[in-house]
């Protein structure tokens, strides 16, 4: 049986007369990269604030590591490392004293990992934090969360604000991580980047959970929208007929829709006219969840 | 460079600019007192208004022989306002700063993502500030006292030392109170609003008591009383009003802890 490393269990909270979180139910298992996806005030800081004991739950409860979020928090977040979606440094500090400060704060952290994690994420250290750029800033918050070798991981919204390269070294960390056997909580409203990271997604939307999901099953799940345009009349029956393709708009010589699932049927239709230009995108995560889990949203 | 190694060093260390910066304004502020008392001094004597002035004022600002002496001198400037009204200037920035600052900021959720108690915070930070406050005190005194010495004035030291450490004490009330005020509602303007507003209530409370018989059984609600009621440099500390502010700072500390340790943090 996997160990469970993060458990919710009608887990609610209310900030007044608005919705904050709503029953939510999860299970992370040690080891895995589980996603918390959601748009924008779904409810996913919320619910990392509770696992960390910032705030505390109107009902239900939070477990991690088998124990109670709120009653063993320090016990708890010595194991944890923490990236929060609004990182605020220590501006008066340089980058070195700050990661001195909290490593002091830890047990076990090893110098030498930490200026080997700076110079993987091409960090200045020496240099004070007010100086520094947002994604700079963001590379001393991911170096704090990695440099102690936590049991779990949390991110909130992780990769905003870094630049590509420093991205793909994130994702390389996180991989590490995973091998190492390190779980991670993974928060973030970016469809592909969950895809690309994580072993299993839960979707919140509107402060409920709406589901969890293999990211296996998530990919099938794709979303995109597609234009076409062709160089000749063609016959809109034969792509009506594309399993997976809702058609939106067409006229003689265009036609606009979403493909839901693999692209293989309607690029092959496609194939079959003089083309004058395809385009399709990923849809917005509102899109995929209004066309995928509309009917399970129960917010208001 | 002091070593980052943990909560309460850091929070030293935050205050090093600060202090130097209050350290060397009130040994200045000393200075200049003691080097203007001789000409306080001749001037009123000289006047003979002072005694002419109703027995309650001169109560007020300092019993009977208030400017002939150091001690009426001093017992009026600095420790009947500027004294405290600086050591609680200073008490509050930090006490409503303590908490409340690092949660407007935005860095409490960070700092709190490590292995520390929410109590350990406010236990480290206060320390740190009540620290800072005593390292104050104790320029102020050196300030004073070498003054006294330099100028060739003769006030007892030993009872210079025991107001200052009531100034301390009424500065920690203040800033327990601040740091209560912060942890309840976790806004700065919130605790420096309430913490000043009964600043200036429980002061003018204290102050008028003597000259307004209503007001005067209210004396005992007042921090201000109990901080130099007795006139320390003429009479010594009051051991019951040392009593008195340390169960107000264990009480408003206490507050602090409860409120801070049960309450949602902000984001």
């Amino acid at each position: 049986m996997e160990h469970t490393v993060i458990r919710t269990e009608h887990l609610s909270k209310n900030y007044g007369r608005h919705l904050g979180i709503a029953d939510i139910g999860i299970e992370v298992h040690a080891g895995e990269v589980f996603g918390y996806l959601g748009p924008n005030g779904a409810g996913k800081t919320t619910t990392i604030r509770i696992l960390l004991d910032f705030i505390r739950p109107g009902a239900g409860k939070a477990e991690i590591f088998g124990r109670d979020a709120r009653r063993c928090g320090s016990e708890i977040r010595r194991r944890v490392g923490f990236l929060p979606g609004e990182l605020h440094l220590y501006e008066n500090l340089t980058g070195n004293d700050f990661l001195r400060f909290f490593a002091n704060l830890r047990d076990g952290v090893a110098w030498s990992y930490v200026e080997e994690l700076a110079s993987r994420l091409n960090c200045r250290l020496a240099q004070p934090i007010h100086s520094l750029s947002q994604g700079n800033k963001k590379k001393i918050g991911l170096i704090q969360v990695f440099m102690h070798k936590p049991e779990l991981i949390i991110l909130d919204e992780p990769t905003s604000g870094l630049d590509p390269i420093v991205q793909h070294e994130f994702y390389q960390l996180l991989a590490e991580a995973r091998a190492r056997g390190q779980t991670i909580f993974f928060s973030s409203h970016n469809l592909p980047e969950v895809e690309r990271v994580c072993d299993r997604v839960a979707i919140i939307r509107s402060g409920r959970l709406v589901a969890t999901e293999n990211v296996t099953v998530l990919k099938a799940r794709s979303l995109r929208s597609v234009e076409i345009r062709f160089g000749e009349d063609f016959d809109a029956r034969a792509f009506a007929a594309v399993a997976g393709l809702e058609i939106t708009a067409q006229d003689r010589r265009s036609l606009k829709g979403r493909m839901k699932g693999e692209m293989d049927a309607l690029l092959k239709m496609t194939s079959r006219f003089n083309i004058s230009d395809f385009r399709s995108q990923e849809s917005s995560l509102e899109e995929i969840f209004l066309a995928y889990y509309g009917n399970n949203d129960h917010a208001q | 460079m002091i070593m980052l190694n943990n909560l309460f060093r850091k929070t030293l260390r935050d205050q090093r600019l600060s202090l130097l910066g209050w350290s060397l304004g009130l040994v200045g502020l000393s200075l200049y007192l003691l080097y203007v008392y001789p000409f306080v001094n001749r001037a009123a004597a000289m006047m003979k208004v002072l005694d002419n002035l109703p027995p309650v004022i001169k109560n007020l600002i300092g019993k009977s022989n208030f400017m002939a002496t150091p001690e009426g001198f001093f017992n009026l400037q600095p420790f009947s306002i500027l004294a405290p009204l600086l050591f609680i200037v200073f008490a509050v920035a930090k006490g409503s700063d303590a908490t409340a600052g690092e949660e407007e900021r935005g860095t409490l959720d960070l700092l709190l993502a490590n292995p520390l108690r929410r109590r350990q915070v406010v236990l480290q930070k206060s320390l740190a500030h009540g620290a800072a406050l005593f390292v104050l005190s104790v320029v102020f005194w050196v300030g004073m006292a070498g003054g006294t010495w330099l100028f060739g004035i003769a006030l007892n030291r030993l009872r210079l030392a025991a107001v200052i450490f009531s100034c301390w004490l009424l500065g920690l009330v203040f800033y327990s109170l601040s740091l209560a005020c912060g942890c309840w509602r976790g806004k700065k303007k919130f605790s420096i609003g309430v913490s000043g507003g009964l600043a200036v209530i429980t002061y003018l409370i204290n102050a008028y008591a003597p000259m307004v018989e209503n007001l005067r059984p209210y004396r005992i609600f007042s921090p201000f009383y109990f901080y130099n009621g007795n006139n320390v440099l003429s009479n010594s500390l009051h051991p019951v009003h040392v009593l008195v502010l340390a169960g107000l700072i264990a009480f408003f500390f206490s507050a602090a802890l409860f409120a801070f340790s049960r309450r949602d943090l902000s984001t």
